[in-house]
């Protein structure tokens, strides 16, 4: 695989990753009433 | 009068226009300083983008994808970009649910010391003032190059453009020009990367050409140009340089209070989040157009100097003068939207958390009555903005006065707060051990090791190593410093008690409907990456690859 394949892939990834960390978040930390 | 002094005439008529009807609504010191903690999603997100955008985005950075670096740059912001989520979730929110009115308040509040309200207040009037000087003689050079206007006239217009709107209606006008800002420097700079590839033969024709661009070999590359013509020498070089510049400004962006202290303006606490996600997808957009778009220029001009004018190269060659006049006015709205948030914050922290007393004028509210109440708000209005004033006047005098050294300062003033401020504010959210007098060393220790670093390096008698960064070294030494400090010291009932208070979750911020709303945006962080990544990879890694490996045989062929 080439560097720009790995750039091209990573740069994206990056938005999807911090997308589903974020959706976790969101309903961990305002729909958990137990928190 | 001609196209660009008519188009910056115009703008900065509007910018002041818009101020004046937002600072007709600021009644009270909410409204002055925190924009009456009401600001819906898109207001918060436009603020956050143009207020870390400024002029250096447009040519510093362009300029370094000119030259070859764009990958460099777009690592850099792959890194740095997710400041944004972290600085929200593990600190923003908990900043917004605090009610401060600034930064330097909440860590007041929070380890019930004057003197750590003190300190932050004077680390944002020195790092900001610097930004402020430096982003205002970038817009002067601007306006100089492409109006002909003299440096004194183009000082002075700046100024008066970000202080008089400012000064007149706070947060509630900064963040309704920053949003207006932003909306103009994204659309123009999306419409000038068409302008940009179409003159340089189409989107096939580009990727091609850079490929196998044989005046600066890897322009495009995921390295960019490497060797020992540049400052990286190899591809490996070049990487961990950007993932750790990029982990540092990631840190800044997190903490910094011209970024964090945004969301104490927010609606609730899902604002806070959409923005946040809101502005990394548009931060991780406008890089990659607007560096891809520089490194095209090459194709059209490869001999723009200095390369930090490329972007207005273009606008007064390459554009058709209309839009080229408002590329110029999208630039120096990158730049006059950061001045304005640095020059706010530098006031709030002047009257407020350096010159007034919270614990006072809450103890004389309490006591008032409405009348009185009104009278004492209005009071600290007006020294609000009289303090601004100054601040004001003493830019533009050292604006005049001082040698221009954007880079020096920018350089300087930058990443202060991460070294100073990061481990603080994230232990003053998670820590229960960290003390008053472990936070106020840790701040110290790592303003000092940043100023000292720095200092070092720019007087030539130090040279650090990438890993030995002077924000990364000030963020591990302001650690050290609260670890130790802290251990030797004990948490006072009142540290503790707000801390805990700090992490009870308003019922308002529970309801299912705003939670649902919440969710739709890191659904679109989703989509959106991973279409980024299948069109990268289409339009550029694989074209790429069919560019590279046409030339292979031709050169194998001419080897002798």
């Amino acid at each position: 695989m080439s560097g720009e394949l790995i750039l091209a892939m990573f740069y994206g990834l990056v938005l999807v990753d911090a997308g589903l960390w974020t959706w976790r978040r969101v309903l961990e930390d305002y729909q958990d009433d137990d928190h | 009068m001609n196209s660009f002094q008519a188009g910056i005439v115009v703008s900065l008529g509007c910018y002041l226009a818009i101020g004046w009807y937002a600072g007709k609504r600021v009644k009270h010191l909410e409204d002055f300083f925190v924009a009456g903690r009401n600001a819906p999603t898109v207001l918060i997100l436009g603020t956050l983008v143009a207020s870390f955008m400024s002029t250096n985005a447009f040519m510093g950075e362009a300029g370094m994808s000119y030259q070859g670096h764009a990958p460099l740059v777009i690592i850099m912001t792959c890194f740095n970009c997710l400041g944004y989520i972290v600085g929200a979730v593990f600190f923003g929110r908990y900043l917004r649910r605090s009610r401060a009115l600034t930064v330097p308040d909440f860590f007041r509040s929070r380890f019930n010391s004057r003197r750590i309200q003190v300190f932050a207040g004077i680390s944002i009037v020195a790092g900001l003032s610097a930004y402020l000087l430096a982003v205002t003689w970038g817009m002067a050079l601007i306006i100089t190059e492409v109006t002909g206007f003299s440096e004194v006239i183009a000082i002075l217009m700046v100024w008066a453009s970000y202080t008089l709107f400012t000064l007149y209606s706070g947060s509630r006008g900064v963040i309704l020009t920053d949003t207006f800002m932003f909306l103009l420097f994204s659309s123009i700079i999306v419409v000038t990367s068409f302008y940009i590839v179409q003159a340089a033969g189409g989107w096939s024709s580009v990727i091609d050409s850079l490929a196998t661009y044989a005046d600066k070999p890897g322009i495009i590359a995921w390295h960019g140009r490497v060797g020992p013509d540049v400052y990286w020498q190899t591809p490996m070089e070049a990487l961990m340089w950007a993932s750790i510049l990029g982990v540092a400004w990631g840190i800044v962006v997190a903490v910094s209070p011209w970024q964090t202290s945004r969301y104490l303006m927010a609606r609730s606490e899902h604002v806070v989040i959409r923005s946040a996600c809101g502005a990394l997808i548009a931060m991780l957009l406008l890089y990659l157009v607007t560096n891809f778009a520089a490194t095209t220029v090459n194709l059209i001009n490869p001999d723009i100097s200095p390369p930090e004018s490329t972007m207005i190269w273009v606008s007064m060659n390459l554009l058709p003068t209309v839009l080229g006049a408002i590329l110029i006015c999208g630039v120096l709205a990158a730049g006059l939207s950061s001045a304005s948030t640095f020059l706010s914050l530098v006031g709030f922290s002047v009257s407020h958390d350096i010159l007034g007393s919270a614990k006072d004028n809450a103890e004389a509210e309490a006591e008032a009555s409405k009348d009185q109440l009104s009278q004492l708000q209005g009071g600290r209005l007006r020294n609000a903005r009289v303090a601004m004033l100054c601040v004001g006047m003493t830019v533009i005098v050292l604006a005049l006065m001082l040698p221009r050294d954007i880079y020096w300062l920018t350089h300087f003033a930058g990443p202060l707060f991460a070294s100073s401020w990061g481990v603080v504010a994230f232990m003053s959210i998670w820590s229960r051990r960290i003390t008053e007098t472990g936070a106020f060393w840790g701040m110290t220790v790592g303003f000092s090791t940043n100023v000292g670093m720095n200092a070092l390096s720019l007087t030539g008698l130090a040279k650090w190593p990438v890993m030995a960064d002077p924000i990364l070294v000030g963020v591990v030494c302001s650690y050290i410093a609260v670890a130790i400090v802290s251990r030797r010291g004990s948490v006072t009932a009142a540290e503790s008690d707000y801390q805990e208070a700090l992490h009870c979750m308003p019922i308002a911020e529970r309801d299912p409907e705003t939670v649902r709303q919440t969710l739709l945006w890191p659904k679109v962080m989703v989509v959106m990456g991973a279409s980024i990544a299948a069109l990268m990879t289409v339009f550029y890694a694989l074209p790429y690859q069919e560019a590279v490996a046409s030339v292979l045989p031709t050169l194998a062929e001419n080897v002798p």
